[in-house]
């Protein structure tokens, strides 16, 4: 194997996992992995709708795959084509991605389009027998992405979505730790993503605002709920292994006025069947925070995205040290004026154990993306990849839909899959 | 200006005042360690608290010696001028 493929063995090494038996019970998916010395050989012609700035991030990560050609690009932009041929010279060009997908040299594409675009590319792709990767939120509406999947049922076609985490060892390790109980019972999930920028890009002319600012208008995006809180909401599920019942928000336009439709700043509240509670929140002018998801149970947290987990009980200082600030104490105790001074706090400061020995390379996408190639390769639809995605993107659009109405929202049961890692509370609660 | 010399006899003195506050500090540690119910290993763990610790005990005991001897050294001094 070259440098630059995936070496599962250094994989699960960083995960600090016996094997594959214990993934493939937490993380069944990376059993895309499993026949990746076989298909050393094999080459995935892939095609790139939609090369914008995510988009050639992508492309950043599959060039570097050598079980990857990306063989051709549509988009309406010139300079983003321009941009992607600078990556991929050799590529063919296409205006009209129905084009591309009538290209029998490309076996699967990527999509990495404005989200009130994705629905229709996909079904198209599809049905054109092409494999789907397509970037999350995966559809503008829970009608939209129901059909995706069942699209991707009906053909049988390769259907990832970019809920790159689950390929994160970071946070395969900790869904590890909390499914074996290490935590306890995990009753509060609180997830936030905070920016200070305004989201917005350069415009070469007036124009082109709504084309290349998509994200900030409505007829294109869900603003945040869509392009941030997927990947978030999606680790709470994972985490407590069910769907929420429940959720509510409120969404504002508190500080960039600048003439966007969507919100920036939100919180919403989803809650479960047991009491659970996850929140997720996200506010664009102040970054102080950053982005987390605090996985709270009643005997640890855990913070997958700082890589660290706290337990409640810490031990006692030395007791030598305890020995010596009960003395201090019982001395400047008796005095008025004095505090504590020189002597050391009883208790230890509690600043958690890291997850993994090392920060891993990257954040799951490469992994992900290059799953996404195994599975094309293999024709083998991982288990559970589809279903997360579409699950995340729904959870993102009935939060936006809550905040859009001002109500509390229930989970719509007819938008239930047959997926039984989360099925079992709903079922119960009908 | 005027060499300060240290007899042997002071050197032993001093280096079995360290020992002293030493085997103090050793002492103290794990009579903390089974009034706390803390693991054992805290007696070889917390060595260098233990090392600090004789450090400062016999700082103050220097000092101690300082305030009490100091006047006397003096005035002895001024008697055999």
């Amino acid at each position: 194997m070259t440098d630059t493929s995936i070496d599962r063995r250094e994989f699960l090494r960083e995960l600090g996992l016996a094997g594959a038996g214990v993934l493939a019970v937490t993380s069944p998916w990376l059993k895309a992995f499993a026949d990746v010395q076989h298909t050393n050989r094999e080459r995935c012609r892939l095609g790139i709708i939609g090369p914008g700035s995510r988009g050639r991030l992508l492309m950043g990560f599959l060039t570097q795959n050598p079980k990857v050609d990306i063989v051709a690009l549509a988009d309406i932009y010139q300079p983003s084509i321009d941009k992607a041929l600078e990556l991929v010279p050799r590529a063919k060009v296409y205006k009209d991605y129905r084009l591309l997908l009538e290209d029998k040299g490309v076996d699967a594409v990527v999509i990495a389009t404005p989200l009130n675009t994705h629905c229709q590319i996909a079904l198209d792709a599809m049905e054109a027998g092409k494999d789907v990767y397509c970037e999350k939120t995966i559809g503008y509406t829970m009608d939209e992405c129901f059909s995706m999947y069942a699209k991707h049922l009906d053909t049988g076609r390769i259907f990832f979505t970019g809920q790159q985490r689950l390929f994160d060892p970071r946070y395969i390790k900790a869904m590890d730790m909390v499914h074996q109980g290490m935590f306890g019972k995990v009753s509060c999930i609180h997830a936030f993503w905070n920016r200070n920028a305004d989201w917005r890009r350069e415009v070469p002319e007036p124009g082109l605002e709504k084309f290349i600012n998509w994200r900030l208008y409505k007829e294109s995006s869900k603003g945040l709920m869509t392009e941030l809180a997927c990947h978030q909401l999606q680790v709470g599920t994972w985490a407590l292994g069910k769907l929420p019942q429940k959720v509510m928000g409120h969404g504002s336009i508190s500080y960039w006025r600048d003439g966007r439709e969507v919100y920036d700043n939100i919180n919403c509240i989803y809650t479960f069947d047991d009491g659970e509670m996850m929140t997720w929140g996200s506010d664009i002018s102040n970054k102080f925070y950053g982005l987390e998801e605090q996985i709270m149970g009643n005997l640890g947290t855990i913070e997958p995205e700082k890589g660290k987990y706290y337990f409640e009980t810490i031990d006692p200082a030395p007791a030598f040290l305890q020995l010596l600030n009960k003395w201090e104490n019982s001395v400047f105790e008796s005095m008025p004026f004095a505090g504590t001074s020189w002597a050391p706090e009883t208790a230890r400061k509690n600043t958690g154990e890291y997850l993994l020995g090392k920060r891993p390379k990257e954040d799951g996408t490469s992994l992900n993306l290059a799953a996404f190639v195994e599975a094309s390769i293999t024709g083998r639809q991982p288990e559970r990849i589809a279903e997360e995605g579409y699950y995340a993107s729904l959870l993102c659009l009935l939060g936006h839909e809550a905040i859009e109405q001002g109500t509390m929202l229930e989970f719509p049961k007819e938008y239930m899959i047959d997926y039984p890692a989360y099925n079992t509370n709903m079922q119960t609660q009908q | 200006m005027k060499e300060i010399i240290l007899t042997p006899k002071r050197q032993k003195r001093e280096l079995l005042t360290l020992l002293v506050c030493l085997a103090i500090a050793f002492c103290l540690n794990i009579y903390a360690v089974v009034a706390y119910e803390s693991p054992a290993w805290e007696i070889i763990t917390s060595l260098g608290y233990v090392v600090v610790f004789a450090a400062v005990l016999y700082a103050l005991w220097t000092g101690l010696r300082l305030i009490v001897l100091g006047p006397r050294w003096l005035i002895t001094r001024k008697k055999t001028k």
